[in-house]
């Protein structure tokens, strides 16, 4: 067997140096617009360094993170897996019609119990508030049979929501988004729902019939998150906005800045890394929205991203809305509460944060005893 | 360095092997010992000063022992005792004294890289000296090269010195086994990166909570060490060949094995052949009563036990495994039964002992041994979903288990030697392909902090 290989050692060998000279020539990038982060660059010579071994270390490092066109290497392996039958990589499953799927995040029991204990609390706290929950299917809660797994999500949903009165959950999403899930609801490549399921919930959240909109096409070509996760990069993604025929004026501060603005949409975002951020330019800790409304409810919306593309329909029902999104947030929420005069406070969360994120119970844990 | 790292595969190998070509044969074989020193140094320099220094003594004392008409054994008790007690400081030391003084930290002695391989080749040099097999070498550069000689000096295979001496003033650039030892490296390198690296990937992912997954990691314990060190060892055996160097196998389709102690001669058989002739033969081998036999065998194996971990469950693997073999052979192996059946129990009871070499933590290995004889509770959810997305995987991998492609390969040369070999390379080169992109992706990582 020793005899009759052929080439294969030249040809190895010349893809081998092909490649060491295209990586000794291709220019040091500082961050990879593809995973969203700063690149390990060169480290410096120095003795110790190189005595206790972290040069070495840190070189290989570098030299990962410069080989040229990574993507194109991640994306072949991706696709490869793809075509010998993966169903799933790196925790997102291939739906159907290059729809991208992310696994349901699914919370312990101890995770589960902090959180049921420090709603219970809140609840009580703030009994004559008016509070509901708006829980957002991800999009293996609505497209779990594409992908031929249970619905564990809605399972988790129905049984969270038993522990609570049922008038704190209005409208299940699961069966509004259900109802629409042929329509483009959710993005293909991004973890998040679009404009149009956010407009549904809302329209079926304030019963709003008859309300014309005005559609525009802000960018037909993105690529999300997920698409980015795993390098596969197949059909496109559209962001639309639908934005009510009559609205109210508004302006609005973040991050109790003084700065104001006219526009809950930031455009310079609408070419960028994540055009979804569009909505308030991303996250932000808190954002304060006051309006012309006739209404003159305050309302305190605890949140994560999927909030974002849904406060453009409900500006004109409230006078003031507070924005507070936990993750960012570290200021005494009791007493923005009352300093607000807030009378209505929503919990409005994807599924996955809703049950992963633990930074909503660190604030409800701040809130005082009574 | 390792040979699945980038530095390696697209730095290191091939301007090291470019230059080679071009140098004049004189020059071989120090440029050889100067990049070899160069590979040891990249991971760290003080590991290389160590065998630095363990190399002129071992040079020096051997060579003085050959010299010697008298009193040589004592000569070569000291040679030993000086080599056996460095790989015990580095393995055992700081294990011990952790374990003996659990309330005082001690500093933690980093065992360099390599050293249960080297110390052992050095130990088939003394010995054979010793012998008069062979005699000690006499050229510094040829004898640094033998202890140095990179493709071997971190995961083996141990190669006598016989073998090596032969052909150290005799290799040069050789085309066949040029092309062939790219063909093993390609091959080495798609068995670590696609197939053990995946595994074990699927082992972390999934905590034992049924019969079934219990059964299945199992499996993937036997395939991905199969994997990780056959593919390590073709890696090491073909940079070799580029070399012109050819040494012999270390591996041999061992899961093809009708009994444990044919395993045992078909993996790692370097280490194997080496227990044999520096142990178990001088203890008396096979040919001696059967108390004996028992007591070789099982100090035998504790000793391979050991060589392998300094914690207590690499002894257990050991023991286990040498009660096996004194079991087959004090009897068992002269029952006669069909070749499959064999071959079947025999991969069960060496997936079972791997459940020892994988986990330190006992508790694990309580979780796995418990799961196992678990009827009651059969299958689980999580091992369902990851069988289903990773079957190709596993069938992959328990093909290649079996000399199956091989024997395809042999039938279509035979039918079409031509076309075979068109296709053979062109088969490498996706290989290559496909385990760069590998590679890459274990770094590919997207921060997506709003991914919430």
């Amino acid at each position: 067997m020793k005899k009759n290989n052929y080439f294969i050692g030249y040809i190895a060998l010349i893809f081998l140096l092909t490649i060491f000279f295209i990586n000794l020539f291709s220019p040091s990038l500082t961050f990879s617009t593809e995973e969203n982060r700063n690149l390990a660059s060169k480290p410096k010579l120095n003795l110790d360094s190189v005595l206790d071994g972290s040069y070495s270390s840190s070189y290989n490092k570098y030299l990962e993170d410069q080989f040229f066109n990574r993507t194109m290497w991640k994306s072949l392996k991706t696709n490869f897996e793809k075509n010998i039958g993966l169903k799933k990589i790196d925790n997102i499953y291939f739906g159907k019609d290059t729809r991208l799927i992310e696994e349901t995040s699914i919370p312990s029991a101890k995770f589960l119990k902090r959180r049921i204990n420090n709603l219970e609390k809140f609840l009580d706290y703030y009994k004559d508030l008016n509070i509901e929950f708006i829980l957002v299917p991800n999009k293996i809660g609505i497209y779990n049979d594409e992908i031929g797994v249970k619905n564990r999500q809605r399972e988790i949903y129905d049984n969270f929501i038993k522990n609570f009165d049922q008038k704190l959950f209005k409208v299940n999403c699961f069966d509004i988004l259900s109802s629409h899930k042929n329509e483009y609801i959710y993005f293909n490549t991004d973890h998040h729902y679009t404009s149009l399921g956010a407009k549904y919930i809302s329209e079926s959240l304030y019963d709003k019939k008859d309300i014309s909109y005005d559609k525009y096409i802000v960018n037909d070509s993105f690529y999300g998150t997920s698409a980015k996760k795993i390098a596969y990069y197949n059909k496109k993604d559209t962001l639309e906005l639908y934005v009510p025929k009559e609205e109210v004026s508004y302006y609005l501060t973040y991050n109790n800045e003084e700065k104001e603005y006219t526009s809950i949409y930031d455009k310079s975002k609408q070419y960028s890394y994540n055009p979804y951020e569009i909505f308030f330019g991303g996250n932000k800790s808190i954002i304060d929205i006051r309006t012309t409304s006739p209404n003159e409810e305050k309302l305190l919306i605890l949140k994560d991203s999927y909030a974002n593309s849904f406060i453009p329909y409900i500006l004109s029902n409230y006078r003031e809305i507070i924005v507070v999104d936990p993750r960012y947030y570290y200021d005494d929420l009791n007493a923005l509460i009352e300093d607000k005069q807030i009378t209505n406070i929503m919990f409005y969360y994807s599924m996955n944060t809703f049950f992963e994120d633990t930074s909503l119970d660190d604030m409800l844990e701040n809130i005082k005893e009574k | 360095m390792a040979f699945n790292s980038i530095i390696f595969c697209f730095i290191f190998s091939p301007v090291t092997v470019i230059i080679y070509f071009f140098l004049p044969k004189k020059f071989k074989n120090i440029y050889l010992l100067l990049i070899s020193i160069l590979f040891y140094s990249y991971s760290s320099i003080f590991n290389t000063l160590i065998l630095l220094l363990i190399t002129i003594y071992n040079y020096q004392a051997v060579k003085k022992m050959d010299k010697l008409k008298r009193r040589r054994k004592y000569k070569l008790i000291e040679i030993l005792i000086i080599n056996i007690f460095t790989l015990c400081y580095f393995k055992y030391y700081y294990l011990l004294l952790n374990n003996i003084f659990s309330n005082i930290s001690f500093k933690e002695i980093i065992f360099p890289l390599g050293m249960s391989f080297y110390i052992f080749t050095l130990l088939s040099y003394v010995i054979d000296v010793y012998r008069k097999k062979i005699t000690s070498e006499r050229n510094f550069i040829s004898f640094s090269l033998y202890i140095f000689f990179f493709p071997k000096l971190i995961m083996g295979p141990i190669v006598r010195y016989k073998d090596f001496k032969r052909q150290i003033d005799n290799h040069d650039f050789n085309n066949s086994l040029f092309n062939y030892g790219f063909k093993r490296f390609i091959i080495g390198l798609s068995m670590k990166v696609i197939l053990a690296d995946t595994f074990s990937r699927i082992i972390s992912l999934y905590k034992v909570d049924s019969m079934l997954g219990s059964i299945i990691i199992i499996i993937l314990y036997s395939m991905q060490i199969y994997y990780d060190f056959a593919g390590y060892t073709n890696m090491a055996l073909g940079l070799s060949n580029i070399f012109g160097f050819d040494f012999k196998e270390n591996f041999n389709y061992p899961y093809m094995s009708n009994s444990v102690s044919e395993f045992y001669r078909r993996w790692h058989i370097s280490l194997g052949e080496w227990f044999k002739d520096y142990v178990y033969i001088p203890l008396g081998g096979s040919r001696t009563t059967k108390p004996r036999l028992v007591i070789n065998l099982l100090i035998v194996w504790l000793l391979t036990g050991m060589w392998h971990g300094a914690s207590l469950n690499y002894i257990i693997w050991g023991f286990f495994l040498g009660v096996i073999i004194v079991i087959e052979k004090l009897g068992l192996s002269k029952i006669k039964i069909p070749k499959f059946i064999g071959i079947f129990f025999t991969f069960i009871i060496i997936s079972i002992s791997w459940i020892f070499f994988f986990n330190p933590d006992f508790n694990n290995i309580a979780l796995l041994f418990n799961n196992l004889v678990n009827i009651k509770h059969f299958t689980d959810i999580k091992i369902l979903s990851i069988l289903e997305n990773y079957i190709v995987y596993i069938v992959i991998g328990l093909i290649c288990l079996t000399p199956i492609v091989k024997n395809i390969g042999i039938i279509f040369k035979k039918k079409c030697n031509i076309l075979y070999n068109l296709s053979s390379v062109l088969y490498l080169l996706a290989l290559l392909i496909l385990s760069t992109a590998y590679m890459i992706s274990y770094s590919y990582q997207s921060f997506l902090y709003f991914n919430f």
